[in-house]
């Protein structure tokens, strides 16, 4: 059949209803109908409210460079499916996850599969290791921004002004 | 007659008529594009970003028994692209989903797409390159090829897989 020919034949009609899609892509937004971006932008390390489905994206992706990798036995680039925003972000708590697998990451070319048999249940674990990583990180900020603010008259360790 | 849902690719480089090719054949009421940035092209037709079909804002149960034109494939559409979208494609029949992929050169179609395309509509282009996959169609590919390429603008080919 010829182009033309296909958009004057009538497709067949199908019953989309009847069509089961397993759990992992019945992926919906949240309640209120956004799946957690403000303006059309990511939430940044400082938001640890990560959208379920911005890291189950985030993991399909992951693991599927790692499963490419491990199956072709080839040094991947996480960059080939992840942005770098994302890479960056997925980094520093995908060590931390991979190295329970003996996995080590080269911090030039990126990852180095070591181990087979990291399933996308485990790095799930990736959106707690970041909640983690921010929340110290937020923490450390604030402790910074407190020691600046604060005057040196009004910090406790000095003695009182009579 | 009936017939069962298609894989059709559309090759061309920039400029070379494949936007305007799907405008004048497909009808407004049963199509919906997929881009990757909101743009002025497809003016009445159903638009969908990228983002939102692989986050799951626009699921695939909403693209059954439409013309799903994927335009700019070039960009988002490879060998290692998301499984979401992997399914999408390969499963597109049981969705009665026509899938026209726009790509800007026979060379960057992956190799999947290979093994599952109907009709190739043929453009302008950059010399299409033989590969393990493309093998037993490249000597045509190349035939409508060299045509194009002497052809006035917006000429295009059509070729049809064994499949």
């Amino acid at each position: 059949m010829n182009i033309d020919e296909i958009i004057n034949t009538p497709r067949r009609v199908v019953n989309v209803d009847e069509i089961q899609l397993p759990e992992s892509m019945e992926i919906t937004p949240n309640e209120n109908g956004d799946n957690g971006k403000e303006n059309g932008e990511k939430t940044d390390g400082e938001n640890v409210q990560m959208s379920l489905v911005e890291v189950a994206n985030m993991a399909i992706a992951a693991y599927n460079v790692i499963q490419t990798a491990i199956y072709k036995r080839i040094e991947p680039r996480f960059d080939a499916s992840l942005t770098p925003d994302e890479c960056k972000a997925i980094e520093p708590p995908l060590r931390a996850v991979l190295a329970q697998y003996n996995v080590q990451m080269s911090p030039i070319t990126g990852l180095i599969v070591v181990v087979a048999g990291i399933n996308v249940g485990k790095i799930m674990q990736i959106k707690m290791l970041r909640a983690e990583f921010a929340k110290k990180e937020k923490e450390e900020k604030k402790k910074e921004e407190e020691k600046k603010e604060k005057p040196f008259f009004m910090n406790d360790e000095t003695t009182k002004i009579n | 007659m009936q017939r069962d849902a298609k894989i059709i690719l559309i090759v061309g480089g920039r400029g070379s008529g494949k936007t305007f090719f799907l405008e004048q054949r497909l009808s407004k009421d049963n199509t919906i594009v997929v881009e990757l940035i909101k743009t002025t092209r497809w003016a009445g037709y159903e638009k969908v970003f990228f983002d939102d079909l692989l986050t799951g804002k626009v699921t695939m149960k909403q693209l059954g028994n439409k013309n799903v034109v994927f335009e700019d494939a070039t960009s988002y559409i490879s060998s290692n692209m998301s499984n979401y979208l992997r399914r999408l494609i390969t499963n597109s029949k049981q969705f009665g989903c026509d899938v026209w992929l726009v790509f800007h050169s026979v060379n960057v179609v992956p190799v999947f797409l290979w093994y599952m395309w109907n009709n190739l509509v043929l453009f302008k282009c950059a010399k299409p390159r033989e590969t393990a996959q493309n093998a037993d169609y490249i000597d045509e590919i190349l035939q409508k090829w060299k045509k194009c390429q002497i052809a006035p603008p917006y000429h295009f080919e059509q070729i049809e897989s064994q499949l």
